[in-house]
């Protein structure tokens, strides 16, 4: 309890990691619940892989070609990067795929293997300074400042703000596409926004926790949340719910055992879906026999 | 004579570089109910999936007349079950609610009058006491009737069907049969729909569109019974 205390006191020296956990924890989850519903789970495995290979492009093409030097900070380069490559990457995997030919999973794969690969080879150039990279590709949340904290609560808001207000349509063209398109709905205008929205948050969400953590909280909640709710458009809070207190938790748990906090949340995330669904097992077996 | 409600003019229907159906011309008329029968893989969905709009037609115009007295929708698509993904925890209102999506802003809250569409189409198919049950629990029977409430709650100008019976037992056939007449003859609404099953079509359908050799053969529904009865006869004695 005291540990608590002492993480949630504002003079404590790691709060910003604290809070950008929290925020990631609460708003990855909406997005993997719209992933989960648009059937591209795999994609999220594949997507972090992506967006690190674009920071470390970006951050290569930034040494390589200007020297590092510039007005802009590493941060910021590494999210347009991976920004921009992810929603690439997402767009063109859309594009393939509504040509219905061959398999959506293989695709995925071979762009999980190929982004993989560069950014290994990336890593190896003699342009990037290891150490610095390597620190954004795990997710700088240890260093996180005041104001990149402001920049993270900002751009959370705005992405649960549109997630709130477009919640009917989104949740229409992944459910069931045809019937969007049959009532006249702007399928690929809504593609597009879904897709914008996944690549700044993932790459957000790599940059902040690392590929690992961005993947835990897109589908671990989202699965708690779907196993939990009664109705889908509760899905998305308790979701949300479940993504934030196991962030809290999570850093706690680290802060208390000495441990990284990125692999503390995943296999905390992982361990309260085991506990969700062996608990619902377990009645649904008490129920079964009652 | 009253205008169509829906018109294909030479049109040319398929997936990009696949055409399946060629030079489709027809008039379909307000309360007009017809079949389109033919076998697996002879365009039945590629066909439907024009007329609702999913799929654009690869040559050739489509036209919809939705302004026709009070129903002023569009088309209300009832796709093959399947579609909608059992994974996800979906209540039978939440599904019937999508219908109620069409035409309202994303930032605006669904009106008094979206609502009562709702209600209203969960009473037409008999579905109103499922409302809150998961959509994945329902039987099939139950599904069918959940998305045809759908459809309805887009206040739809024509209803457009993939296989409605598909998959579905005895009674369930019966009973969505009865339903479809009901619709047809009491809210005079037009439909248009895909199936193999012939004689459950008879209460609802007169007309029917036979796919054959890539092209829409009309015919009578009573013409296909008769004959249908003729080819199984001989089935039917050896049997016997």
């Amino acid at each position: 309890m005291s540990e608590l205390l002492e993480i949630l006191h504002p003079s404590y020296v790691l709060r910003n990691a604290l809070y950008g956990g929290i925020l990631t924890g609460l708003v990855l989850p909406l997005i993997g619940v719209l992933m989960y519903a648009r059937r591209m789970v795999f994609l999220g495995v594949a997507l972090p892989q992506v967006s690190a290979t674009g920071v470390a492009a970006a951050i290569f093409w930034h040494l390589a070609f200007h020297e590092g030097k510039g007005p802009h900070s590493d941060f910021l380069i590494a999210l347009i990067g991976s920004t921009v490559l992810t929603t690439g990457v997402l767009l063109l995997l859309a594009a393939l795929e509504r040509q219905g030919r061959g398999l959506v999973e293989g695709r995925i794969g071979a762009v999980y293997v190929f982004a993989g690969a560069v950014t290994i080879l990336l890593l190896a150039s003699e342009h990037i300074p290891e150490v610095g990279v390597v620190q954004l590709l795990r997710g700088q949340i240890i260093a996180i400042s005041d104001t990149d904290i402001l920049l993270l609560l900002g751009f959370y808001s705005a992405v649960a703000a549109i997630l709130w207000y477009c919640r009917r349509d989104l949740l229409l063209v992944c459910v069931d596409r045809d019937v969007a398109l049959s009532m006249g709905k702007k399928v690929w205008a809504w593609d597009l926004i879904l897709y914008a929205l996944v690549g700044m948050t993932v790459s957000l969400g790599v940059l902040t926790a690392g590929p690992l953590l961005t993947f835990a909280f897109l589908l671990l909640p989202t699965m708690v949340g779907l196993r939990l709710a009664r109705r889908f458009h509760a899905v998305p809070v308790v979701a949300a719910l479940a993504g934030g207190l196991i962030a809290l938790s999570g850093f706690l748990l680290s802060y208390s055992l000495d441990w990284p906090t990125g692999a503390t949340d995943a296999l905390l995330g992982c361990l309260v879906l085991g506990a969700v669904t062996l608990t619902q097992w377990v009645f649904h077996l008490a129920r079964g026999h009652g | 004579m009253a205008e169509p409600i829906l018109t294909l003019r030479d049109v040319t229907i398929g997936y990009p570089g696949h055409p399946v159906l060629r030079n489709v011309t027809l008039d379909v008329f307000p309360g007009q109910s017809v079949a389109v029968l033919g076998p697996n893989g002879s365009g039945k969905t590629a066909f439907l999936k024009t007329v609702a709009g999913v799929l654009r037609p690869l040559a050739g115009e489509v036209r919809l007349r939705t302004a026709s007295g009070d129903r002023g929708g569009g088309v209300g698509y009832v796709p093959q079950r399947a579609t909608v993904s059992s994974l996800l925890p979906l209540t039978v209102y939440e599904v019937v609610e999508m219908g109620a999506y069409d035409g309202v802003k994303p930032w605006r809250r669904l009106g008094e009058e979206a609502k009562r569409r709702i209600a209203w189409a969960l009473e037409e198919v008999g579905a109103k006491e499922l409302a809150c049950k998961a959509y994945t629990d329902l039987s099939g029977g139950q599904q069918q009737r959940v998305l045809i409430a759908r459809a309805l709650a887009t206040n739809p100008a024509i209803l457009v069907m993939d296989e409605p019976l598909a998959s579905l037992d005895r009674d369930s056939v019966r009973s969505m049969v009865v339903l479809l007449a009901r619709l047809r003859s009491e809210e005079g609404l037009t439909m248009l729909w895909a199936d193999h099953f012939v004689p459950a079509l008879q209460e609802v359908v007169r007309e029917v569109m036979l796919i054959e050799d890539s092209r829409l053969i009309w015919s009578r529904i009573d013409v296909l019974v008769d004959r249908e009865r003729r080819l199984l006869a001989p089935t039917e004695a050896t049997q016997s």
